[in-house]
């Protein structure tokens, strides 16, 4: 690796193994040293950064925010319906949040400890069919109930699938290849402060 | 009595891999199975309990 100073006086790094391959870089990068005139390189690059500070490392949210596609909204309303036993399961997306309803009832109606994880296991699946199809970016919620004693459960089984911690009792998700990801409400407020959306209604803040 | 977060990987994971019916059968021959059924209904509410009456 060659430090160097280019034709527009910025500093750059050319790795060049043969002396051919130092020629060709030469010729694309438009350098003004080369070779053992390195040194001169070096030192011409310390006094056009002297007053420039220091680059710092990336922050956790900075980092997250390049690897995490631009937020956009779900679509306004998504609804699927499937057969369980006879029992109807809902999955209903609405403006991003996710709510399950069985029997048309959004909470549990009488049924075995066996029959509830297989309407659970069902509608999971088709929250992952509906994600599946959502483009990448798509903001995704939910306000799990906590006052029914399952809460701690509830919420293990929605990080599991994919979503951040509560805030503020609210959860988020992005879909990044079609599955799922987490977003904590710090990495939500960060991306929105930064702008790192695109044609979003803030309907999940 | 809570399923550890390794056994919650490996549920997961089994979740992930298996078809429904598959799941279900694993479920059944698994020791800890009462523990798996409760965390998959955890996903539903719970019916409130009813008001008291006046």
């Amino acid at each position: 690796m060659i430090p160097h100073i280019d034709k527009n006086g910025e500093a750059c790094i050319i790795v060049a193994i043969s002396t051919e391959g130092r020629k060709k870089a030469a010729e694309i990068m438009g350098t003004v040293s080369l070779g053992n005139k390195a040194i001169k390189g070096v030192a011409k690059m310390r006094e056009a950064n002297k007053d420039k500070p220091p680059l710092q490392e990336k922050s956790p949210l900075q980092k997250f925010m390049e690897q995490t596609p631009k937020l956009i909204n779900s679509p306004d309303f998504t609804r699927k319906i499937e057969s369980v036993n006879d029992r109807k399961v809902e999955v209903s997306i609405r403006q991003g949040d996710i709510a399950i309803y069985v029997d048309d009832s959004y909470e549990k109606v009488k049924m075995s400890k066996k029959e509830g994880t297989e309407v659970a296991i069902r509608a999971m699946r088709m929250v992952q069919s509906e994600v599946a199809k959502m483009p990448d970016g798509t903001l995704l919620t939910n306000t799990p109930t906590v006052t029914d004693g399952l809460g701690k459960k509830r919420i293990k089984l929605y990080e599991r699938a994919g979503f951040g911690p509560p805030d503020q009792r609210r959860m988020r998700s992005v879909v990044k290849n079609g599955k799922m990801t987490p977003i904590s409400g710090e990495q939500y407020r960060y991306l929105m402060e930064n702008r790192h959306h695109t044609r979003f209604d803030n309907w999940t803040s | 009595m809570e399923l550890s977060e390794s056994r919650l990987d490996e549920i997961w994971e089994i979740f992930e891999q298996k078809t429904e019916d598959a799941m279900m059968e694993w479920i059944e021959i698994q020791p800890d199975k009462d523990l798996i059924h409760e965390y998959f209904n955890a996903l539903i509410p719970r019916n409130q309990p009813n008001p008291p009456k006046q």
